[in-house]
């Protein structure tokens, strides 16, 4: 058979209905079992809706999956924050601790610093400013004759006087809770001191009341003991600036201790 | 489901998630696929398993399919690749001594009541299928995709990886093969 005619039986078998291909599917026209079919079809099938469940799943996952895993981060870190905050910020003093003291030592006290040294020095420093303060305020309190010492510096205890520890901030706590026993003791020890001071100046108060009427009578005497040696004008000048000094002297204590004869004679 | 609609839209519309139209793609070439196979390995258990697995890979493969390439020359290209690695991974060499026999298959054409007629129908079916296990497996490929599938010679060779010319000569000895031998068997 030469190559023409192979090309021949070739082109007649490809142009199809050849005897030979009826033999064949005469022959062959076996199917695979049902079994087979049923499976096929079924992983047809799983593969299809297994893919529409994970489409759904990821339909509903992509929207709020960024959403809520950010605010699940900025909760935790709030809440992260706040919790380390509030370890961190125990109050210096607690309001229990407060109460502890008498109110009034706590507004006269100053606000604590941030260690405890350095706020005991502080407050020393200031309650010695304080204490000359008031020596000047008591030494210049006689010659202004309108205003006691005692009024001025009630005056100005008046415009101290300010509930400190309500206008103590917050970053000015310390750290630590065992601290805070140490702070008792050393205030309870500036307590006292500062009792101590108030007792020194209400002392000194009463000291410098009996000076001025011992001073008085003094003049009164030196006066008398003028006019008794004769020399009465000189008697009768001091006796004048005794008025202006003391005008609210009463004619009876003078009387008291110059007599009445004399008392009589300077008025004239 | 319309049989006009082509192969190729019917893979797409199951890719897209149509169940429907995988059977109705199953339907239209289960038998051929299942022929192609029985027939290359001549074995009827290794015939279903490799048949099952070519529907397998072709489901999973569903997305990388794309509507450019003919449905048949891909599903074939399955099969040919799923009957070359199964052999390999068996390591046996295809042999020629296996055997289908008729009684196997489970459609045999009626010729009617008449035993003569069903006798000697049957004798032509033994002996067809005895002149097809006789060739070579090349040659007997070339011509079961060009029965099954209905391939010309060049989708031929674009499914079993061989030139054209290549897959011409093989198909041009298997027919004159199987020519003599229905000669000698004065069934042609």
């Amino acid at each position: 058979m030469n190559n023409d005619k192979k090309d021949k039986v070739l082109n007649d078998y490809l142009d199809g209905n050849s005897e030979l291909s009826k033999q064949y599917h005469a022959s062959n026209s076996a199917e695979p079992p049902s079994h087979v079919d049923e499976a096929i079809l079924s992983i047809a099938k799983k593969s299809i809706t297994g893919k529409k469940q994970k489409a759904k799943f990821v339909f509903h996952k992509s929207p709020w999956s960024k959403p809520v895993s950010i605010a699940a981060i900025i909760t935790l870190s709030v809440s992260l924050v706040v919790t380390m905050q509030q370890e961190t910020r125990q109050p210096l003093i607690s309001e229990s601790e407060v109460e502890m003291f008498d109110s009034s030592v706590i507004e006269e006290l100053p606000v604590p610093e941030k260690t405890l040294s350095i706020d005991a020095a502080i407050m020393v420093n200031e309650f010695e400013s304080k204490q000359e303060k008031r020596e000047r305020i008591d030494a210049a309190a006689p010659a202004s004759l309108g205003a006691t010492a005692e009024s001025y510096r009630a005056n100005n205890k008046a415009k101290a006087a300010k509930p400190r520890m309500k206008e103590v901030p917050d970053n000015r706590m310390l750290m630590k809770e065992s601290v805070s026993s140490e702070i008792i003791e050393e205030r309870k020890l500036l307590n006292d001191r500062v009792e101590a001071i108030q007792e020194d100046v209400s002392l000194s108060e009463e000291g410098i009341g009996a000076d001025k009427a011992k001073i008085k009578n003094l003049e009164l005497i030196a006066i008398k003991e003028l006019w008794e040696s004769g020399e009465i004008n000189l008697a009768k000048i001091r006796f004048d600036d005794f008025k202006t000094h003391y005008p609210d002297e009463t004619d009876e204590s003078i009387k008291k201790i110059l007599g009445n004869n004399i008392y009589m004679a300077l008025i004239k | 489901m319309n049989n006009d609609i082509s192969d190729e839209s019917l893979m797409m519309s199951y890719t897209s998630g149509d169940a429907e139209a995988f059977e109705v793609l199953y339907q239209r070439h289960k038998g051929p696929v299942y022929r192609y196979m029985l027939n290359l390995c001549r074995n009827e258990a290794v015939a279903e398993e490799l048949f099952q697995e070519v529907w397998v890979k072709l489901i999973k493969a569903r997305e990388r399919y794309v509507a450019s390439a003919k449905f048949t020359t891909y599903l074939y290209k399955l099969a040919h690749n799923q009957f070359i690695d199964h052999y390999r991974k068996q390591n046996v060499r295809i042999v020629e001594d296996c055997s289908v026999k008729v009684d196997d298959v489970e459609h045999v054409q009626q010729t009617g009541n008449n035993p003569e007629k069903q006798a000697y129908t049957n004798q032509l079916i033994d002996q067809f299928t005895k002149i097809l296990e006789e060739l070579p497996n090349e040659q007997r490929e070339v011509f079961l995709l060009r029965e099954e599938a209905g391939m010309s010679v060049p989708e031929i060779a674009e499914t079993i990886g061989i030139n054209n010319e290549a897959a011409k000569s093989r198909l041009r000895y298997a027919i004159a093969k199987l020519r003599s031998g229905l000669c000698e068997n004065e069934l042609l």
